[in-house]
């Protein structure tokens, strides 16, 4: 019996690459477009959400970042992974919107977890309230560099491509954002801040 | 070589998974001989329980059903279009536009009509009133000093 599930797992075709997928797309298959929104709507949106502290922000920036793809699949060119390329729409959407100044960065609503209340859930919900103010505080770089690198497990050859930036330069975002994080979350952990 | 370890783990945190892939190795060597990095490590893993304590975001069904829909009534021809064939375009979705509207229905259906009736009758009128009905026509249209040839005989 085990065997036999061992043999039918092992008939299961390999998940297609994006780079297939995107083949695909560029000839207006919509299946393909369906299966790279299931992969990738979700970093989309984590990232947007982490820039702009807005769920519904993040929702419209995810929507217009893969309409982008969508409008321009006939000229995609398979230079840059798909994640990538997504991300750093997503990205300068981010950015585009600092820059007309319809975002408050600092909003970060209660997200719904299904998990009971009491008095250490309350708790709980105050440490994140603090951690996301603080990594609302930083700067607009450093924090797009701990949302790719951190929040959605980015490489960092794949963070400082979405950024534009040398991985030096990535590296020193990261370390000042998390010095910054260190210092400002001292008051939730008090030897956070020691060097 | 701990120097480099120092660094990596205060800009990507205590996760090996999260450190350059191929200086996981450096960084491992480095905790296992050296105090200050372990240190170091430690108040990186203390920081990252905390950033792991912000929830994440994630795509909800229905925010991606909304994109796919969104997708499927945007035109999406993808290829870049010459201003000639978006004016093409243009033109033809408003001509249909018109013929679509409920005033233009009927009135097409109208033209239809009258121009179907006036070849029928040209075909079935006899011969000999041919010249007398052509007359009549051009006099209709373009009043009675324009003559056609043969009309009168």
């Amino acid at each position: 019996m085990a065997v036999g599930n061992l043999a039918q797992i092992h008939k299961l075709p390999a998940p297609e690459t994006d780079d297939a997928l995107m083949a695909r797309l560029k000839l207006g298959d919509g299946g393909a477009f369906a299966e790279l929104l299931d992969r990738h709507t979700s970093a989309v949106a984590g990232f947007s959400y982490r820039m702009t502290g807005s769920a519904a922000e993040a929702d419209d920036i995810a929507q217009e970042t893969f309409l982008r793809l969508w409008r321009g699949r006939e000229r995609w060119e398979p230079r840059a992974q798909v994640r990538t390329w997504l991300l750093r729409v997503a990205h300068n959407l981010c950015i585009d919107r600092f820059r007309r100044r319809e975002v408050v960065t600092n909003e970060f609503p209660d997200l719904p977890d299904g998990r009971p209340s009491a008095a250490a859930e309350v708790q709980r919900r105050q440490v994140e309230r603090i951690v996301n103010e603080a990594v609302a505080a930083l700067p607009d770089r450093q924090r797009a560099a701990l949302g790719l690198v951190y929040y959605e497990g980015l490489s960092n050859i794949e963070a400082a491509q979405v950024l534009d930036v040398s991985i030096d330069a990535l590296e020193s975002l990261l370390a000042r954002g998390r010095r910054s994080l260190r210092q400002n979350l001292s008051t939730v952990h008090p030897h956070l801040g020691e060097e | 070589m701990k120097l480099r370890a120092r660094q990596i783990l205060k800009a990507y945190g205590a996760n090996p998974a999260r450190w350059p892939r191929g200086e996981r190795a450096v960084v491992q060597e480095a905790l296992s001989q050296d105090l200050p990095t372990v240190a170091s490590q430690r108040r990186a893993a203390t920081l990252d329980a905390l950033l792991d304590a912000a929830p994440r975001y994630r795509a909800s069904p229905a925010l991606i059903a909304r994109i796919r829909a969104a997708a499927e009534s945007s035109p999406g021809a993808g290829g870049r279009r010459t201003p000639r064939a978006l004016s093409r375009e243009v033109w033809r979705e408003t001509l249909a536009a018109l013929f679509r509207g409920p005033v233009m229905r009927p009135a097409s259906a109208l033209a239809g009509a009258v121009a179907l009736g006036v070849l029928v009758g040209a075909l079935w009128a006899p011969a000999e009133d041919a010249n007398a009905m052509a007359a009549e026509f051009v006099t209709l249209a373009f009043g009675h000093d324009f003559q056609v040839e043969g009309a009168n005989e």
